[in-house]
Order: C-alpha cells, then sequence, then structure tokens
C-alpha cells in the first residue's frame, strides 16, 4: 500500500525492502526515502537493527567440519595422487 | 563548502554506523557507487534528518546537490552544534501540532490552546469528547506528537507536525511549509548560522 | 586521509592470492596438514552447494569426496588465473550438476525457481490498516530493541542455527552462504546458476523468517 503523502515509505513497505537496502541494490531515490523514514519511525529503525543483529549473530556460526571416516578417505587418496607422482 | 550534519550519540553515521574522528581529519570516500559519497545539508533540509547530534561540517569540492542532500567524496567534521537538544525540537514540534488541532477545533479546542505542558496536553487532548472524523484526526495528531515528544524523538514528533499540516490545510504542499517552519525554528533556537 | 567503509555489512569473501599459491605448493609438495585444512576450511560450504543440486545429504556428501578426487586430478595443471575457491567450487558445482542429471532428479531448480506465492516477512496483523485515518500501513506493534547481551549469547547464535535448518532448502543455501560462510552475490549466483533477484529474494525470506522467530524466542525469555 503507497503512503498518503506520495513521496513516502510505509513500515509494511520498508520491511519489504530492507533486504535490497542492506545489500546496496536500491536505486537511490528509494535509499534516500528508506532513510528519511528511519528518521521520523522508530519502530522501523528498531526493525532495521534486529536485521542487523540477525546479521551479527548469523555470522558467528561456525560450520560443522569433516566426518573423520570421509576425511581419512580423502587422505588416502591425497597421499596416493602425492605417491604417484602428480 | 560548509554544511550540517546529524550523527548519533558518539558521532557515529546513523546509516553507515562510521565512526567519525572528532578531531577534524578529512575522510575521503572511495566512491564505489552513486549515492556512497559523504552526506550532509543545507540548513533548511536539517528537519529530515534529525538526531542526537548536530555538527557543522565542512565539504570540499566537486559537491553534488540532492532534493534533501549535498553529496561530496571528502569531508570533515568542524565543530559540534552544542546548543543541539532534541527534546527541546520536540516539543516545540508537539506544541505546533496542538495549534493545528486547535485550528480545526474552533471553540472545542480551548482547554486545548493555553496548555504549555506535555503531559497537561495529554490528559487534555484524550479526554475530548464527541468529535466528527476529521477533528478526532486532528486531535489525534496532537497526541502523537506529544507522546513522541515525551520520549524525545524529535524524528517522528517534528514529522507528525508536517503530516497534520497537510491533513488541516487539505494539500502536500503544506508540509514542505511546516518543514520549512521548522528549519527556522531550529536556526533560531540552536543558533544555526 | 582516511577512507570511509562502504555503506553496508561487506563481508569479505575472497581469497588473497598470494596465500592460493602458498596452499598450492604446500598440496604440490604432497603436506597433509594444508590439504586437511583446506578440507576443513570448504566442507561446510560445499555440502551446501552440493545439496542444491542432488536429493539427498548422503548422496550430498558423496559429491563433495568426487570433487575433492576431481580436484586433486587438476591441481598439477591449475593456473592460478581464477581464486583457488572459484575453482574448487567450479569442479564442485560440475560433479553435482551431473550427479543431479543421473539421479532424473525431476526439480533440482525448482525450489530455486521464481517463487509464486508472496511470502510475508512480518505478519500482517502488526501494521494498521489501510482504513486507519492517522497512519496506513505503520507499525499497530512495533519492535522492541533487543538488548546486546542477548544478542551475542551462544544461545542465540544456536538458535539461528537450528531455525536455519529449518528453512526451505534453496533459502538454507542462499542464507548460509550469504551470512554464515561470508560470500558475495555473485558468487552465490555463480555457484547455485541462479539470478540476482532470485538470490536476492531467497535472502530476504531467509532472514526474515530466522529474524521473526529470534523475535518471538527472544520476546518469550522476557517473560
Amino acid at each position: 500500500m503507497t503512503a498518503r503523502l506520495p513521496r513516502e515509505i510505509t513500515c509494511r513497505e520498508l520491511v519489504r525492502i530492507v533486504t535490497e537496502y542492506l545489500e546496496g541494490a536500491l536505486p537511490l531515490d528509494e535509499r534516500t526515502r528508506f532513510e528519511q523514514h528511519l528518521v521520523y519511525c522508530k519502530g522501523c529503525s528498531v526493525y532495521l537493527r534486529q536485521m542487523r543483529d540477525t546479521l551479527r549473530a548469523t555470522g558467528r556460526l561456525s560450520e560443522e567440519s569433516v566426518p573423520p571416516s570421509a576425511r581419512d578417505e580423502l587422505l588416502r587418496a591425497f597421499r596416493s595422487f602425492h605417491k604417484a607422482g602428480t | 563548502m560548509i554544511a550540517y550534519k546529524f550523527l548519533e550519540r558518539g558521532a557515529i553515521g546513523p546509516f553507515t554506523k562510521f565512526v567519525w574522528p572528532a578531531d577534524g581529519r578529512w575522510v575521503e570516500t572511495t566512491q564505489a557507487r552513486e549515492g556512497s559519497g559523504i552526506h550532509a545539508c543545507h540548513v533548511r533540509d536539517l528537519p529530515y534528518w534529525v538526531s542526537d547530534e548536530l555538527w557543522r561540517v565542512e565539504l570540499s569540492s566537486p559537491v553534488r546537490e540532492r532534493e534533501t542532500q549535498i553529496e561530496a567524496t571528502r569531508g570533515r567534521l568542524l565543530e559540534r552544534v552544542a546548543r543541539w537538544e532534541p527534546r527541546a525540537f520536540a516539543t516545540a514540534c508537539a506544541f505546533r501540532t496542538r495549534d493545528l488541532a486547535v485550528e480545526a477545533l474552533g471553540a472545542a479546542g480551548e482547554p486545548l490552546s493555553r496548555i504549555r505542558d506535555l503531559d497537561e496536553l495529554l490528559a487534555a487532548a484524550r479526554s475530548l469528547r464527541g468529535l466528527d472524523p476529521f477533528r478526532t484526526e486532528m486531535v489525534g495528531y496532537a497526541i502523537d506528537a506529544a507522546v513522541r515528544a515525551r520520549e524525545g524523538h524529535a524524528g517522528s514528533a517534528s514529522h507528525t507536525a508536517a503530516v497534520a499540516a497537510v491533513a488541516l490545510r487539505g494539500s502536500e504542499a503544506a508540509f514542505q511549509q511546516e518543514r520549512e517552519w521548522q528549519a527556522g525554528f531550529l536556526a533560531r533556537s540552536f543558533r544555526i548560522a | 586521509m582516511h577512507a570511509v567503509a562502504p555503506s553496508e555489512i561487506d563481508r569479505a569473501g575472497s581469497s588473497v592470492p598470494s596465500d592460493d599459491r602458498r596452499v598450492i605448493e604446500a598440496l604440490r609438495r604432497g603436506d597433509e596438514h594444508a590439504f586437511l585444512a583446506l578440507v576443513n576450511k570448504h566442507h561446510a560450504a560445499m555440502l551446501r552447494v552440493a545439496s542444491a543440486y542432488v536429493s539427498s545429504r548422503a548422496v550430498a556428501e558423496e559429491v563433495v569426496q568426487e570433487a575433492w578426487l576431481g580436484i586433486l586430478k587438476g591441481l598439477a595443471s591449475f593456473e592460478g588465473r581464477s581464486s583457488l575457491r572459484s575453482w574448487i567450487f567450479g569442479i564442485l558445482a560440475n560433479c553435482a550438476r551431473s550427479r543431479g542429471v543421473r539421479e532424473a532428479r525431476t526439480t533440482p531448480f525448482s525450489s530455486f525457481a521464481d517463487p509464486e506465492e508472496d511470502e510475508l516477512a512480518v505478519d500482517p496483523s502488526r501494521f494498521l490498516g489501510s482504513d486507519h485515518p492517522r497512519w496506513p500501513g505503520h507499525w499497530a506493534a512495533p519492535p522492541e530493541q533487543w538488548a546486546d547481551e542477548k544478542v551475542l549469547a551462544k544461545q542465540t547464535v544456536r538458535f539461528i542455527g537450528e531455525e536455519i535448518e529449518k528453512l526451505p532448502p534453496a533459502q538454507r543455501q542462499v542464507v548460509t552462504l550469504r551470512d554464515v560462510e561470508g560470500w558475495n552475490s555473485a558468487e552465490i549466483c555463480a555457484a547455485l546458476g541462479i539470478s540476482e533477484g532470485n538470490e536476492r529474494v531467497l535472502l530476504h525470506r531467509a532472514r526474515s523468517r530466522i529474524r521473526a522467530a529470534l523475535e518471538r524466542r527472544l520476546g518469550e525469555e522476557q517473560r
């Protein structure tokens, strides 16, 4: 839904384009409208902050490492390749 | 060029979260893409960007003029506008919104018109009864602005005043006019050149 | 003079050419530690990418193993024109793709195809309706700021890991490569064979779901 003032976005719209904003994919005029909205809307400032917090926490996930059997298999392959003089 | 810039507490850019060097060192952007430079604004655009701290800044040419901002590749902080107080601005905007509501209410607005305290304003506005939808809307804005001013949230209080002006005057031009009033208020109250 | 960091969260994902050279030389010398370090470094992401093409986790693991054999075979002739990582994932994607074809998997890319239904990031009841006199489309129940300690807590990170596992596969793939592994969009699109627009939609949905789950969880803890 569009805001009543044509140059403004609603909170509903902001939530929809927040990823484009964070990824730097919004065209300049939309980005300006987005940032102006943040100045007058505490709810959306908090929402954006929550998105950033989510990314911060997600970045701290360290993923699983190689299971031992797979690792041993690869090591065997590596040794035989190296021995073969490649 | 001398311009102004609002920053979050600690001289932090509100959108980039960049920490500005307070010692006035020049900062340069790598200009990766359009809009990725340093932003500041003229006095007339200050109401759109309010935040915790107000700084006077210097931008070096070339400077790009955009609708409510100026963009440059190099800039530095000159000095903090110490008198800037978001809460005072928010309160002024709340009473402006009250004035707009009073205009809409006519005689029924009398109880609100002389109030000088936000809590009193809220109590009085909330106790009004039997208003038609338009007047209810106008009083609604006054209440919203007062609540936001009590929280010290200048961005939303000032925006509410501008939206209320549009509702009262029935034209979008009123938004810009209210923002102009706000810019004048900022310049006068906080001794911005 | 002092450079400004670019606007948004920008994770360095690519490998440095001198590091690549060092690793290649170590591998050619038969250095097992270097090899295992490389395998460990990319294991999780390789599984993610492989999973996008094949039907099961077990098959994805086989594909990753196969890819490593291909990588070892090609090591002698790798010229370093691309980064080591791009080269590794190029081989992996080829293995995964042909295995996917062999499995005659009819829907390898359907989870990446343009999603039909609109997935809403936030429940519509959180916003005021178009009939609201003053603030149509604005927050009815605005979100509340999370405490920093909660955000950085180990349980939060673990919770997010669990939520990622619950995501639809395509969303899981994209959010892991972007936000866990730190790949940029171009690298993800190349590895998964999807468009930038597609990648962004998937990323948006994944992040929105995780944020919403985190909001529910942190809200519950408060009570």
